[in-house]
Formats: structure tokens, sequence, C-alpha cells
């Protein structure tokens, strides 16, 4: 994929790597041979039918899952074993949570959340406060931060969560679906904060979406899955396609959505 | 109440009350929140029955009791944990089978059944100074465990898998409360009763849980009721001489009653 000259030996290990992985669910079979390399920094999207499996590709990436075959590697390191503190690392944003509607927590104390992994029974330090400050205020929810999150509405909700992740300050951003439920202003809102965070914190970006006109500007690749695999690589520039890795399938642009 | 407090059980009576109320008011919100209140009659029911396993066999009832919750725990914590426990057939399986050893085990015993019959329905007034102690300790396990790991555990009855990757361990506080939940139930077992104990854990944090949206509110909302329940407990059955436990249990029915009749949650939309 992208490969930047850098003369940093650190920085040529890449932020996500995934050599031959299988994953295998009573008997069928839910990810097929997916090799994947995403540098320091890159941001890659997802694209995909409902069911292809992107979910579960950034579940396997983040620890949630293990892989039945293949190697896993987030920054040169395996995933095995010292999972909590490669997740420190890693901001995943899951597709959907059900959060009980009653919950006795506010919208600030759900952003919070990205902060405690840190220390076990740390204070707020004058940082977190900042990069607490800086998630809401990037999506959008300072207005909200009293409320309870039980009572915002969908796409409130979707923001705050995106919120959480952001103020886990990580090197690596999973994204899954973070435009769902957004209104088109609030998706350009987000495309473009999301081109922020990384053209500033030069962060790894994993992003899962359907939407494929509004795709952050810095992604320089896109990929598509299906049935489990990754089928197609895509320049999302031009959307023209790049040849294949081994797939013999043509999509067309309209198959893309 | 003065000349009631006159009498040096009725003081260590007091104490127990207050204790018990507020430890059970506190670990209570956590079993609540993480949604295991099954585990919690479960650990309660064991603890029940080691206690009288150990008064027929001869062996420390507290001791048993412990390793009953314990082992309760160990066994259906991990059940839990991978989601597709069927609540009702655990509670089928482990309640019965509990009750039915305990209440062998009371059939079983020869002579008079007083211990056996105070752990079933608690006797706050033979409490020694020695209960009193160990109730202490753990009353303040559970308040110390409570303020150093409150925001952690915020995020885990938020969303387990959401503070997983937050980077929290979830695992850790999960069991380390199960294990507090369960010491805490076994040491009021002699105050409240072993078939009324977990109503304890669990009332008072539901009826604060109708009352408000903070997470703070609702563990002093709680430790309140359940202390408020103790004590008017006490109180009550003082006065019109019945069994403490039972009217401690009734109090925090009251109360979780009433608040939900208060609740203005019921007002939000929520459908
Ligand atoms: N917990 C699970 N147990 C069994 N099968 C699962 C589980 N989660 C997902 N699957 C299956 O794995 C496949 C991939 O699911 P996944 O959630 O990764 O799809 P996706 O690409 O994210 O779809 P969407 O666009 O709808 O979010 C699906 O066929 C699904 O049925
Ligand atoms: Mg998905």
């Amino acid at each position: 994929m992208n490969l930047r000259a850098n003369s940093n030996q650190q920085k040529r290990k890449p932020a996500i790597l995934l050599e031959d992985v299988s994953l295998v669910h009573r008997g069928s079979p839910i990810l097929k041979d997916i090799t994947l390399k995403v540098d320091i920094p890159e941001c890659v999207t997802i694209i995909g039918h409902n069911g292809a499996g992107k979910t579960t590709l950034l579940k396997l990436i983040c620890g949630l899952i293990r892989p039945t075959r293949g190697k896993v590697q987030i920054l040169g390191k395996s995933l095995e074993g010292k999972t909590t503190l490669l997740q420190r690392r890693l901001a995943f944003l899951p597709q959907d949570v059900n959060i009980d509607p009653r919950m006795p927590i506010s919208v600030e104390e759900v952003v919070e959340i990205g902060r405690f992994g840190k220390a076990w029974f740390a204070r707020k330090s004058p940082d977190d406060i900042r990069v607490i400050e800086r998630a809401m205020e990037v999506t959008g929810i300072v207005d909200l931060r009293r409320k309870p999150f039980g009572l915002l509405s969908a796409g409130q909700k979707q923001r705050v969560a995106l919120a959480r992740a952001l103020a886990q300050d990580a090197s690596i951003m999973l994204l899954d679906e973070p435009l769902s439920n957004l209104d088109p202003q609030a998706q350009e809102d987000i495309c473009k904060a999301i081109d922020r965070i990384y053209e500033s914190q030069r962060v790894t970006i994993l992003l899962v979406t359907h939407l494929i006109e509004k795709i952050p500007q810095s992604c320089s690749t896109m990929l598509r899955m299906e049935k489990g695999r990754i089928v197609g690589e895509i320049k999302p520039s031009s959307y023209t396609y790049r040849s294949p890795t081994e797939s013999g399938a043509t999509p067309e642009p309209d198959h893309l959505r | 109440m003065g000349p009631m407090f006159s009498y040096e059980f009725m003081q260590h009576a007091l104490v127990a009350a207050i204790l018990g109320g507020l430890g059970c008011g506190i670990i209570g919100v956590w079993v609540v929140m993480l949604r295991i209140p099954f585990i919690g009659v479960a650990m309660s029911h064991a603890a029940f029955a080691g206690a009288i396993v150990a008064l027929l066999v001869g062996l420390n009832p507290l001791m048993l009791a412990l390793a009953a919750a314990i082992v309760a725990a160990a066994v259906i914590g991990p059940l839990s944990d991978r989601v597709k426990l069927d609540v009702n057939l655990s509670m089928g399986m482990v309640f019965s089978m509990l009750v039915g050893v305990a209440f062998l085990g009371i059939g079983l015993m020869k002579g008079p059944k007083t211990e056996a019959l105070n752990l079933l329905w608690g006797n706050i007034l033979t409490l020694a100074p020695n209960d009193l102690l160990l109730l202490a300790i753990a009353t303040g396990v559970v308040l110390i465990f409570t303020a150093l790991f409150y925001r952690q555990l915020r995020a885990i009855i938020f969303n387990r898998i959401i503070a997983r990757v937050s980077g929290i361990p979830d695992k850790v506080l999960f069991y380390s409360t199960l294990l507090i939940a369960g010491a805490t139930i076994t040491l009021n077992l002699k105050t409240i009763g072993g078939l009324l104990i977990f109503s304890l854990i669990i009332n008072p944090p539901l009826a604060a849980y109708q009352l408000t949206y903070s997470l703070v509110r609702m563990l002093l909302l709680s430790a309140l009721f359940g202390v408020t329940s103790c004590l008017v407990g006490l109180w009550l059955s003082y006065v019109f001489d019945l069994p403490t436990g039972a009217v401690i249990i009734l109090t925090s029915g009251l109360i979780l009653i009433v608040c939900n009749i208060l609740s203005p949650k019921r007002r939000d939309m929520h459908q």
C-alpha cells in the first residue's frame, strides 16, 4: 500500500499487519485469508455489503476476537497476551452498542471513558481535560455535556461515541461506520474532523463506511470486502479501479455502494 | 429512640445496621448495574447453604459460607461472561440445589436449631464485637474499592466492550466486584438472614436508580436507602417485637415501591 520513504526504523513498522488471517465460526468461514498492511500514518477505508465481514475484521484487529488462523500484529507486536496494553493505543468505535436509556451517566462522563484506561485510579490531569474538551468540540457535543446519555437522539449518541474514541488520543483509530445516523452536515463535519486529526496527529485510521461519496480526503486507499475477503483496492480520489490483488472480479463503481 | 440503645446488644445492633446497610447499598449498585443480580442471588444462597453445612459438620460457618459464595461466583461469573447464560435456567438450577441443601442441612440437625435458624432469619440482636469488626472490614473494603475504581466501574457498567477497548481491565474489576459482593453477603448473613440478604443488595440500588441519572447520586441514595431500611427495620422490630431481618427487607421493598412511583424517569420517553 502506501509506502512512504522514512529513515526512521521505528516508523517503518506497520501500524496494522495481518497475514493470511482466517476466522471460522461454528464451521462457517467469516474471514478468509486476509492479508493487510496499514502504515503509520495512513488512512484506509473499507467498504462492502452488509455481512461482508468488515466489523469482524475490526474486532479482530483490536483483539476482541481471535483469528482461527494467521498472524495479527499491531505496531509490530502480536496481539496475543498483552491485549489491554495494546488496546490503549487502539481506539475502536463500535458499530452499534445497546445502552440502557436510563443509564445514570452523562455525555461528558461517556467521553471521559476514553481516558481511564491509562492509569488505574488516576484523576483527570490537565492533559486529560484538554483532550476531552477537544474531542467534544470536534464532534459538536459541547452543549450536550451534562445531558444523560440515554436521552440523546441516535445521531447525538453517535457523536458522543466518536468523541469517546477520539478522547483516547490513540495512534490507531478503528472507526466502524462513524457516519451512521448523522445528518449530511454532520457527516461533512466528522469527515473534516477526521482529516484534521489525521493531519495534525499523524494517526493511522481504518474506517468502515457505506457512504463512498463521503470519504475523508486523507484517505489514500479504499478496500472492498466481499464474503470475508478483501477483493479489491480502489483509489478513492478517482474511484478508478486499481488492479485487484488476486481476485478476477471487476466491480463497477455502482457495485461499491 | 433513647432508652432502646441503653442495652449493649442494641448498640451492637445499631452499628451492624449502619454498616450492613451502607455496605450492601453500595456494593448493590455495582451488582445491579453490572446486570448480575442473579449472581448475587446465587452467592447469597450458596453462602447460606455453606454456613448450614458447616454447622452440621462442625466447621466454622463463616469460612464455609465465604468459600461457597466464592465458588458460586467463580462458577457463574465466567458463564455470564460468555453472555450466552440463560438466567432463568441457571437460577433454577443453582437456587433449587442450594436452598435444598440448606434446608436438608437444617432438617438433619439434632437438638435446638437456634444457630441455623439465626442464619435463616438473621438475628441482629446476638452479634458479638467480633462480628462487628468483620462487618466493618467488609464495608470498609466496599467503600475503598468504590472510591478507587469509581470511574473504571462506571465505564464498565456503561458498556463492557467499550470499557475494554478503552484499555480498562474489565475482567479484573468484574471479578473483584463479585468477590467483594460475596464477602459482603457472607458477613451480613447473621444480621439479615440467608434468605433475605439478597433483597438488601438489590432493593436500595434499584430504588436509587429510579430517581437519578447521576451515578454519584445513585451511590449516595442507595447507601442512604440501605442504612434507612436497616435502622427503620431495627427500630420497628424492637418496638413491635418482630423478626428484624424481615422488617428490614419489607422496609427496603417499601422504599423501592415509593421510588418507583415517584420516579422522574417514568416521565421521560423510553419507548
Ligand atoms: N457474533 C457472531 N456470531 C456468529 N456470526 C457472526 C457474528 N457476528 C457476525 N457474524 C457473521 O459474520 C459475517 C460478517 O459480519 P460483520 O458484522 O463483520 O459484517 P459487516 O461487514 O460489518 O456488515 P454490516 O455492513 O452490516 O455492518 C456475517 O455473515 C454475520 O452473520
Ligand atoms: Mg458492520
